[in-house]
């Protein structure tokens, strides 16, 4: 059967939603001081359906971040503090015996999952056990208890956080879930001028006040259209060079690589590179839409050597060395000519 | 034209002048080394034409033109697989001007095309070098097969005059070969003994043992003429001799002696066992009769008959004269004759090893091997010595001492020990240590800092 082709967006829904994402950065930006390369990449993500992995020190504003995003969209979110002694029922949900019209049953208690922004704090510090009962939610947005499916709220976001120093009584992320995050984004520290704005303008203990400024079905309505936004075949191509360069002896920046990104990986670029396109207005990705995402995309996904990793490589430089070696055109250029600087 | 279509056009035109480009110089990186091949091999064979001069241009600019279109023809096989396509030049054109892949949407319709740009053309930047090296290299190569000199011994010989030597004796026998009493065959084989040393290469023709040859063999030739001259007039002079005895006792009825026949005969037989020997020899029919007249025979023969003998042999005698005489054409006495008459008086030898000669310079130089030397020196070995250790070069001998090595049959003390332990080794430590490189134990430290 041939996938009917999605209706492009026309020039005024284009720049309706460029202003309406507009808005959202705005106001996140807001919320969170200085972060904004952040934010752009976690509304890029979430237009792009996608679950984002932040990765970063306590009291960067991680949390904070979640939060205000689900009030500016007006979203149910949820949040979740993952310790090791969390159970998988304690976020899918457990069935309780109760007596329902004169005789008892189980009925299914919906847990903290069932919103559609799930927050979920230090993420590896939960045990194996309960984040893989986070993987059928991610994957399939739905959870499967006592023998029944409860399909999970639409949209529905897993925005997770990590803390990269602690390593007692922690579980780090199997690969597998790794894939599953869209986004595994670096939160870094502020300069002393953004923390100065943050003295000046916040109190602990205050949350800011954000007011949402989409709703809901404006929110869902860009969802859709993040979809058909064109991607053409050049940049197709792109992606995919880039994806399949990631693997070992397939490029010179593989180098040191153990696994490559998997096909879920280029779909992910595409996802986030249409998504960041629709941000800027634009009825098709691009290039330069590409290679914005391609870190947060690939860096997790891509598992280096041992050996590598004691000489000082980084999944990250390698994601770096891939963006230079890897050309727009799919073949390279004769050894005597070079790209011009465009100023 | 709309703006959308003039937009579209100019994309176009970009696009495919990117592609063109790209295309053009992918096919150059490969066509030049071929460039550069063929005309090494150019150079080589005009170089080869050259050196054995042959003039074969006109098929080496043919074989030139055939391999510049077989470089050619190869060279584009090669790299038609790395020629971009329209989307490759598509998309290297719109990444380098960074409009975000606005040529690839609208093109699929997706989008407008995008303003126009006064960068598109420049989005390449060739870097010749590569190709102009080969090029370079080629045009080099090339002309070498011009400019290298070829080797002397290649060069055209350039005829040479004979040596004087052997020029006069050539002339000699051309000249004696007119004279009918002289014996062809005998003139045929110094005429022989001539073409061989002129059929000598020119370049050895006045090489010190040609012209010692010349000069031995012109000295032959003047000698062997002097001698059948000699004879030629000793038989004319017992011959008219004879004749005009004949005619003075004619008057008188009066005959020779059987004394005065015998001593013409012997006379005559003397001078025919000259022109009979030698390098020239007088004409068969002429020996033959003289050889007739012996005695018997001289008492038979009259007065006529002997005087007509006599000029025949004294025609002949100045025949040889006056070929010998063209050598110095003036009053100047043959040069030849006079060594003869020289050699022939016992005088003191004039081509002396070593002295000079009077016909050509100084002769033979001082030196010279001697066959007859037995002791070359062979045994009368030299050495230098060095006593500057400084600059001794490998394999000088510096020095050689006559002894004997002083060993002391007493000295043995048995076996002994050797080493011994310090401390316990720690076996652990010392693995885990020893298992790790430098470089592992310093990528180990910062892993874990």
């Amino acid at each position: 059967m041939t996938p009917s082709t999605p209706t492009l967006p026309n020039d005024a829904e284009l720049a309706s939603a460029s202003a309406s994402i507009n808005r959202l950065v705005i106001a996140l930006d807001g919320v969170l001081y200085g972060q904004h390369e952040l934010i752009e990449l976690v509304v890029a993500g979430v237009l792009a359906r996608g679950h984002i992995l932040l990765e970063g020190l306590p009291g960067l504003g991680k949390t904070e971040l979640v939060k205000g995003l689900a009030r500016t969209l007006g979203l149910d979110a949820r949040r979740v503090q993952f310790t090791p002694d969390l159970l998988p029922g304690d976020i899918t949900g457990n069935p309780i015996l109760q007596e329902v019209d004169g005789r008892r049953a189980f009925v299914f208690q919906r847990g903290p999952i069932f919103a559609n922004i799930l927050l979920a704090d230090e993420i590896n510090r939960a045990s194996p056990k309960t984040q893989s009962a986070l993987l059928e939610a991610m994957q399939e947005r739905r959870v499967s208890a006592g023998g029944e499916t409860h399909t999970l709220p639409d949209p529905f976001f897993v925005l997770a956080t990590q803390n990269p120093i602690e390593l007692e009584g922690t579980y780090p992320l199997p690969e597998a879930q790794l894939d599953r995050f869209l986004f595994k984004i670096e939160v870094r520290r502020n300069s002393a001028e953004v923390l100065q704005r943050i003295v000046l303008n916040r109190e602990i203990g205050v949350e800011p006040r954000v007011e949402p400024v989409l709703a809901r079905e404006e929110f869902t309505a860009l969802l859709g259209m993040a979809r058909r936004i064109h991607m053409p075949d050049t940049v197709a191509n792109y992606i995919a060079r880039m994806v399949t360069a990631t693997h070992p002896g397939e490029s010179a920046a593989s180098a040191g690589v153990r696994y490559g990104a998997s096909p879920r990986a280029a779909l992910a670029l595409a996802s986030a590179a249409k998504a960041r396109g629709l941000r800027h207005g634009r009825g098709h990705a691009s290039f330069e839409d590409v290679q914005a995402v391609a870190r947060p995309v690939l860096a997790h996904r891509v598992l280096l050597e041992h050996s590598a990793r004691l000489d000082g490589a980084t999944p990250a430089g390698v994601v770096e060395k891939l963006l230079a070696e890897i050309p727009a055109q799919a073949k390279p250029l004769p050894t005597s000519l070079a790209a011009a600087k465009i100023k | 034209m709309t703006d959308a279509q003039t937009s579209r056009a100019y994309w176009l035109r970009a696009i495919s002048g990117v592609r063109r480009r790209v295309n053009a110089v992918a096919w150059m990186e490969w066509f030049a080394p071929g460039v550069f091949a063929c005309g090494t091999l150019a150079g080589l064979l005009f170089y080869a034409m050259r050196r054995v001069r042959v003039d074969a241009t006109g098929w080496i600019w043919l074989a030139l033109a055939f391999a510049f279109a077989i470089a050619a023809v190869m060279a584009w096989r090669i790299a038609r697989g790395a020629f971009f396509s329209r989307d490759d030049a598509r998309a290297f054109l719109e990444y380098q001007l960074r409009i975000n892949s606005g040529l690839s949407a609208a093109e699929a319709g997706m989008a407008k095309w995008p303003r126009t740009s006064v960068f598109s053309s420049r989005v390449l930047r060739w870097k010749p070098q590569v190709v102009l090296g080969w090029l370079v290299a080629a045009v080099v190569m090339f002309a070498a097969g011009f400019w290298l000199p070829v080797p002397a011994q290649n060069m055209r010989v350039v005829p040479v005059e004979k040596p004087p030597a052997l020029a006069q004796t050539e002339e000699w026998l051309k000249d004696l070969a007119q004279v009918n009493a002289v014996d062809p065959q005998s003139i045929e084989n110094l005429e022989s003994r001539a073409r061989e040393l002129a059929s000598k290469p020119a370049e050895t023709q006045y090489s010190h043992s040609s012209l010692e040859a010349a000069d031995a063999l012109r000295e032959q030739a003047a000698q062997a003429m002097q001698s059948l001259s000699r004879e030629f007039e000793s038989a004319e002079s017992t011959l008219s001799s004879l004749a005009s005895a004949r005619n003075s006792l004619s008057e008188t009825n009066e005959s020779l002696s059987g004394e005065q026949l015998k001593h013409a005969a012997g006379q005559l037989d003397k001078a025919l066992h000259g022109l009979s020997e030698g390098n020239l020899t007088a004409s068969q029919e002429l020996r033959e009769a003289l050889q007739k007249l012996d005695a018997s025979a001289l008492r038979e023969l009259t007065a006529e008959e002997a005087a007509r003998l006599a000029q025949q042999l004294g025609e002949a005698g100045r025949a040889v004269r006056l070929v010998m005489g063209n050598e110095n054409n003036g009053d100047s006495e043959s040069m030849a004759v006079l060594l003869a008459a020289l050699d022939g008086a016992g005088g003191t030898p004039m081509r002396m090893r070593g002295t000079g000669d009077v016909l050509r310079g100084r002769g033979d130089a001082p030196l010279e091997f001697d066959r007859r030397e037995s002791d070359a020196g062979g045994g009368n070995l030299q050495t230098v010595r060095n006593d500057d250790y400084s600059r001794a070069a490998l394999g000088d001998k510096l020095g050689v001492q006559v002894g004997e090595h002083t060993v002391d049959p007493n000295a043995a003390q048995g076996p002994v020990s050797a080493g011994a332990m310090a401390g316990a080794a720690r076996g652990g430590e010392a693995v885990w240590v020893n298992k790790l490189t430098p470089a592992e134990r310093e990528a180990l430290k910062e892993f874990y800092k």
